[in-house]
This record gives C-alpha cells, structure tokens and sequence, in this order.
C-alpha cells in the first residue's frame, strides 16, 4: 500500500497503479481519452497531464504509476493550462460537428471541450479532414467517421487485445494517419460493436443505434442480457416502452466493459407485435379477444376437470418466477414439469480475468433448473476458459428433458391441460410439427409476448406476457452468480408481470393469498458499474 | 370618503350624500355622452391618426423580434438547413416539437425526416430559435394561426420548410440582425464554409465546474 496526497487528499492505494486510478480513490477524476482501464497503456493522448511533486515537467497520469509519499496534483492552474493547450492542440482538426454527431451527450470530448475548449479558434488553416471517409461502414455494425477520431488507438487495441482480431490498424503517417481496416477484411468479429463503447468520439458508431434517439432522451435501467447464459451486465436504454439500445454495464467478474455483438442487438428481437390481451376459444372454435376474468375462468374450468397436466417451464424465467410457478404447477396442481434449453454459440465473453463461454441460448436455465431440482449436476458450474473448452463440456450441454421431448415428437396426447410459460422456450417451439405436436393436449394455455408467434394460433386460453425489461427478478449465470435486473417499463397493454400472472391463476383455482411469499434470491456483489 | 377603523378587521365607512344633480342622473350621462361624442367628433376629422385598425384589411406590422410561427430555413442547394440534431426539442419548454432523423446515403449526413411542432402548444418563447446550432430555425411576424379542428394544430415539414434565399429580413425572431458579418474559421469545419463572428467577447468567466480543488484559480 502506497500514501499518497491527492490535491491534498490523502490516501491509501495500491502501490503500482496509475494516477488515474489512484484519483479515483480520492474521488478526483482525471480527464483522459486513451486510458481505458481494461487495455494497455500508451498515453498517447495527453490529456491525462497531472503535476507529481519533485518532478520537473507535468507527468502522463496514465502511464505514471504511483509510489508511497507521492504529492499529485489535478487540478491547479499549471496543469490546467496544459489541459487547455492540449485540448486546442485535438480540437484543431475535429469538426465539432456535435449536432450531427451521435456520440454528443455522452462523448468525452465534447464534455471536456466545454471545460477547457476555446471560444475561438488560433488555427488560421484549413482543417484536416478525410474527404469520402465521414460515412464508412467497416464492418456489418460499426460505421467510422474518420474526421472525428482523435486518434487515441483505444479502439485498435481492443481488437488487437481482447478479441485478438487485429481488424484495426493505423495507416499512414503523421497529419493523414487514418484509423481502417486492411482490405478485404471488415471489421467483423463477435465483439466489434464495443469499439463504438470504448471510442471516446464519435468516430465510431453502430448502424443499429445511429440516429435514432439522443442519448439524453433515452432513460436507462439496470439488466443483466438475456442472449445467453454468461449473464452480461447491461443498462437498457428505453424510451416511451420502447427499447433503442443495450450498453455494457461494468462488471470485472463478468463481463468488464464488454457485450458481445449478438446481445447488444438481441433487442431488436423486441420489435415485434405484442401480445397485449388475454384470448380465450370459444365454442365454435374461435380464439377471440377477452378478459383476464373470462380468461382464468376458462383454466380453472379445464384444471378442476382435469386428472394429468403438464407445464413447461422456461429458461428465460427469472428465479422468482420459476420458485412461484413451481409451487403453482407442481406443489398445487400437481402437474408434470420440464425444462429445456438452446444450444448457443459458443460465445466468447471476457471478464477482467478470463474467458466465459456462453453454450445455452437463455439466461436463467440453471435458476430454472435449480428451483425444479433437476440438472443438480449443472450446480457449481464454473467459467471454462477458452483452451480447455473441450474437457468439461458436458458441464455446460443440460440434460436433455424426457418430457418435453416427448411431448414435442411424440405428442401431447393423454394430457388435459398443458400449460406453455413461455410460448419462446425454444427456438423448436415455433416449428409447425412441434406446434401440432403440442396442440395434441386436451387443452392448451400459452402465456406469450410475441404477437406472431405460431403457437399463440393453437392455444385455448392466450395469455399477455412480458418480455425481460418489463420485470424485476434475478438471473443465475453460468458461474452461479445470482444478478438482478430491473424493470424499465410497465408491462403493455392489459400484460402483467409473469409473477402477477401466476399469482392470477393460483387465485382463482386456491383462493387469494397463497402465494405472496417469494423467497429472497440475492445478488451476488452488485456493483455500481459506471462506463469508463 | 371617511373611514373609521372600529376594530381590527372592521372599517366603518361614511357614505356621501348624493347632491340633487347627481340625483336626477340625467346630467352626468349626459356628461359621459360628451366625452363620447367628443371622441367620435375628433376621430372624425383626424382619420389618418385613428388607432385602430381595420383587421383584416390592415395588417399591423410587429417588431422584428416577434415571436410567430415558426420556419424551417434552406440552403442554396434546396435541402433544409436542419440536421436533426434536436436540440430545439431539448430547450423547448413546452416539449412540443417531434423530430425524428434520417440518413441519406449521398448528400447529407443526418436530417429530419419528420418535423412536427404542436402550435397550439407551444408558447412562442423562442427558446428553439436561441438553441439551434444551424440557424434552421427562426420565428415569423406571423401571428394568423387560426385553425378549425386540434388536428390542424401539428405543423410539419411541409408548411415548415421555406425555399432557398427565402428573405429573411421580414422574420422576426431569429438568431442574426442587422448586417451579416463574416470573417474568421472558429468553429466550423473550415472547408468553403463562411463563418460568423461570434456575437459575443469571449469575456465569460470560467466555468466554474472545472476546478475541482478549492484554491486553484
Ligand atoms: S465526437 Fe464528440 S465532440 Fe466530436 S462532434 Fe461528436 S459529440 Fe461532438
Ligand atoms: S476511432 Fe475512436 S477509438 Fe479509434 S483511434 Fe479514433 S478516436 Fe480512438
Ligand atoms: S417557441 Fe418555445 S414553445 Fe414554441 S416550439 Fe419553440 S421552444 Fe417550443
Ligand atoms: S435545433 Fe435547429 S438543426 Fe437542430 S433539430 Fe432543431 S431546427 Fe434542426
Ligand atoms: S490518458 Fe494518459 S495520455 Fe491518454
């Protein structure tokens, strides 16, 4: 441990780490552009300048580790004068053309041009720029402006550092280097989408995100991706129910700054009609619009005449739900139940320490699997890092559920009433077969979002549910870490909760107030998570 | 009148006798009538000094920083000066003004392709004329906005959007008056772009967010 004063602060850090690190344990944020806490250090940009005491020239903050008795200082007059030269000396060939940039709002340099940019401009030339290289897209997702990079390699070092693709390079030298791809080869690896998170400019954007909302119109809550099981940590960006983008949330256990590319966009599979009320078939035959009340009747109906019935639960239910539905479906009704997941990728991710892979296409097969007490050999599943991905495989493949297999190549045959969760639970759920496989039972209820799903055709009793912004519950990923994820709007619509939803059914079938109790699922270290 | 206070809160108040002119009533309308017919009489005889006017054969002509309907102003080349960049719907108060940006692969980076501000809620504050960084938008001395139905009250793209080298010395509120002086390449990409004079020293005192420590500065 290292004692160190801070603009006479004084605190205790970690001997070896850097200024800006150091800073941020006294709370003193050191403006920066090339640092980012997860890639090398280059110090490439200066703006980090910090003034160490004993030293005869202001000192790179990033690239200066920190010794017992250091005296740092931020923020005085010297340093700031540095700030501002440097700032001029960045802001000499960038456009500023913040109107049409969609990085403004939450772009590093537009933040500390307001601090330390000049009014008026000393440059009498010309500015640089890079004719036909404002609109480029490198890749399927990112697409480069050039005259807005500032050069700080962040985004090359990602490439060459986390995913090891090495897509990016400088070329050319001096006033016309140019940040590009070599050709032939775009910008296409399962990660590339981050170098628009890690680029402190707008020079790189997303396709997907680009123009379609202002940063600052967006609201945002805290979630954890549902693209798979590694769990990522995520904000969700939403507006008015409805919602633009996914952006890393900082997680060193799991994700860093990191979100691969299939996740990011797994939000456009939201885009989508919804389910929005309850449907109930009538006697001739048609499934038409209700009420919950009409809807719960008609189960209650069908579960009181009943003598087997069946639900499949989901992978994508949150722990609180599959506790609930358990105690519903089997501790009540006394139902047979399964679950199953996709096979997925494998998808890379890296934590701060190393390499979670990413085989089930759900997020919460193991909570799920847990609360119904089946697959206990998934239970202290561990990270496989990416060399010995081959020799604890069957850790990660769950085993495979006689029931639903059954039950979708066999048919439903002999089963009164079948209830679907999750009308997503399987990518096989929307094949034709499956679909009047599973119509095979005597009555079928789906609770499902998704307005053109095959599956809402067939069934007796529709149900509105919700997709995984529109509640609150905890996942379990892959490591057994138990994370939480917050609602970011109402369910639509005449749709409630899935939670609410059992709740409905186990009210109308044993009476109110059995099932107010869900026991606590705690997340593991929630961390505050702030974008570096 | 004479007021005598009789306790807090109570005032007694002495009316005054009525005298008999004023009883019998009929003088002082006839009074009033005088000044009325007086008025007329002069009115009469001096037609050119009436103040009012007779809307809406006359028009009177506002200030040129009146706050009226709003226009979307274009560039030589035909396209809309706007690109989107919303931040007129960020300073509006009234959050009337619906944006939504497109892309065109050949011409422009960014622009709207739908423009929509709600007249009957905005309330003219000009606060969107002062945030626009393109001088897209500026305010009109028009202030004859009657419609018949709500529907009526969105204005878009369409009614919004002026043809190129629309004059603008008739507008009112807008973000120049007076001659245009350019000189200079502060703040813009510098490529044949002309450029404005800040209107403005660069006298503001600094912001005073930037010092993080006590006694710097
Ligand atoms: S990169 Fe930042 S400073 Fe540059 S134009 Fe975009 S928002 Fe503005
Ligand atoms: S594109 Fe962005 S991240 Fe890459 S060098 Fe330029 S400014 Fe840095
Ligand atoms: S004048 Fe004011 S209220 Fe009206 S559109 Fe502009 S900013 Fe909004
Ligand atoms: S501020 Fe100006 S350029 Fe920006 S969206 Fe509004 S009118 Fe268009
Ligand atoms: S952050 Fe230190 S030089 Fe760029």
């Amino acid at each position: 441990m290292a004692k160190i004063t801070i603009d006479g602060v004084e605190v205790e850090v970690q001997e070896g780490i850097n200024c800006i690190e150091a800073a941020k344990a006294a709370d003193i944020h050191v403006p920066h552009f090339c640092y980012h806490p997860s890639l090398t250090v280059v110090g490439q940009c200066r703006m980090c300048l910090v003034e160490i005491e004993g030293m005869p020239k202001l000192q790179a903050g990033c690239s200066t580790t920190v010794k017992d008795g250091m005296k740092i200082h931020v923020w005085n007059e010297k340093v700031d004068e540095a700030r501002k030269g440097q700032m001029e000396f960045l802001l000499i060939n960038h456009p500023l053309d913040c109107p049409i940039c969609d990085k403004a709002g939450e772009c590093p340099l537009q933040d500390y041009s307001f601090n330390y940019g000049s009014v008026n401009s000393r440059y009498g030339e010309f500015k640089r720029t890079y004719p036909g290289m404002d609109r480029t897209p490198i890749g399927p997702h990112v697409v480069q402006n050039m005259n807005r990079c500032i050069h700080c390699t962040r985004c090359i070092r990602f490439t060459s550092e986390i995913t090891g693709t090495s897509e990016l390079a400088f070329f050319k030298r001096g006033a016309s280097t140019e940040v590009g791809v070599f050709p032939g080869t775009p910008l296409d690896n399962w990660m590339s989408a981050c170098v628009a998170d890690v680029c402190p400019t707008g020079a790189l954007t997303t396709r997907e995100f680009r123009f379609e909302s202002r940063v600052w119109n967006l609201e945002s809550a805290d979630s954890v991706c549902n693209g798979c099981d590694v769990g990522c940590n995520i904000f969700v960006g939403f507006r008015q129910g409805q919602v633009f983008r996914y952006r890393p949330r900082v997680n060193p256990e799991v994700n860093d700054h990191w979100l691969c590319d299939f996740g990011r966009f797994s939000y456009e599979r939201y885009d989508t009609d919804r389910v929005v009320v309850p449907k109930v078939r009538t006697e001739d035959d048609y499934l038409g619009i209700s009420t919950w009340s009409e809807a719960l009747e008609a189960i209650a109906n069908a579960v009181n005449g009943a003598s087997k019935t069946a639900a499949i639960f989901s992978a994508n239910m949150t722990n609180e739900e599959a506790w609930l539905a358990k105690e519903l479906f089997v501790g009540k009704m006394g139902a047979t139940v399964g679950v199953m997941v996709d096979p997925i990728g494998p998808i890379k991710m890296k934590s701060r320490t190393e390499w979670l892979l990413g085989t089930q296409a759900a997020p919460n097969y193991r909570g799920v699997a847990a609360a119904l007490g089946v697959g206990s050999r998934e239970s202290g599943v561990g990270a496989v890092s990416a060399q010995d991905s081959g020799s604890n495989s069957d850790t990660r493949h769950p085993t495979p559920d006689t029931l639903l297999d059954n039950l979708m190549t066999n048919g439903a045959e002999g089963i009164d009433v079948l209830f679907i969760t999750d009308a997503m639970f399987s990518e096989r759920a929307s094949d034709p077969a499956v679909v009047a496989n599973l119509r095979k039972a005597k009555f079928l209820v789906v609770m499902s979002w998704d307005a053109n799903h095959p599956l809402n055709d067939v069934a007796d009793v529709l149900l509105p549910s919700t997709i995984h912004v529109e509640k609150e519950g905890t996942f379990t990923n892959l490591q057994g870490r138990v994370q939480r994820i917050h609602q970011a709007y109402p369910p639509k619509g005449q749709a409630v909760t899935d939670i609410e939803l059992y709740r409905r059914i186990g009210a109308v079938l044993y009476g109110n107030a059995q099932f107010d109790h869900i026991p606590e699922f705690e997340p593991a270290g929630e961390t505050a998570g702030a974008q570096a | 009148m004479n007021l005598t206070r009789v306790r807090p809160g109570v005032v007694r108040v002495e009316r005054t006798p009525l005298t008999v002119l004023d009883r019998l009533y009929l003088p002082q309308v006839i009074a009033g009538m005088m000044v009325t017919i007086g008025h007329l009489l002069h009115n009469l005889f001096n037609l050119k000094k009436l103040p009012t006017i007779s809307y809406p054969e006359v028009k009177r002509v506002y200030s040129e920083r009146f706050r009226g309907r709003h226009i979307l102003t274009t560039r030589e080349d035909g396209t809309t000066r706007c690109v989107a960049c919303y931040m007129c719907s960020t300073a509006c108060p009234a959050e009337c003004i619906t944006i939504e940006a497109g892309e065109d692969e050949r011409t422009r980076e960014k622009f709207p392709v739908r423009y929509d501000i709600d007249l009957l809620r905005c309330i003219f504050c000009g606060y969107c004329v002062d945030a626009c960084p393109e001088d897209a938008i500026y305010m009109t001395r028009d202030y004859e906005m009657a419609i018949d139905t709500r529907a009526r009250s969105v204005v878009g793209l369409r009614d919004l959007v002026v043809p190129p080298n629309f004059p603008v010395g008739p507008m009112g509120w807008r973000p120049y008056y007076g001659s245009i002086e350019k000189h200079g390449t502060a703040g813009g990409t510098g490529i044949g772009q002309q450029l404005r004079s800040a209107p403005f020293e660069d006298d503001a005192p600094p912001n005073p967010d930037v010092f993080r420590g006590g006694d710097a500065q």
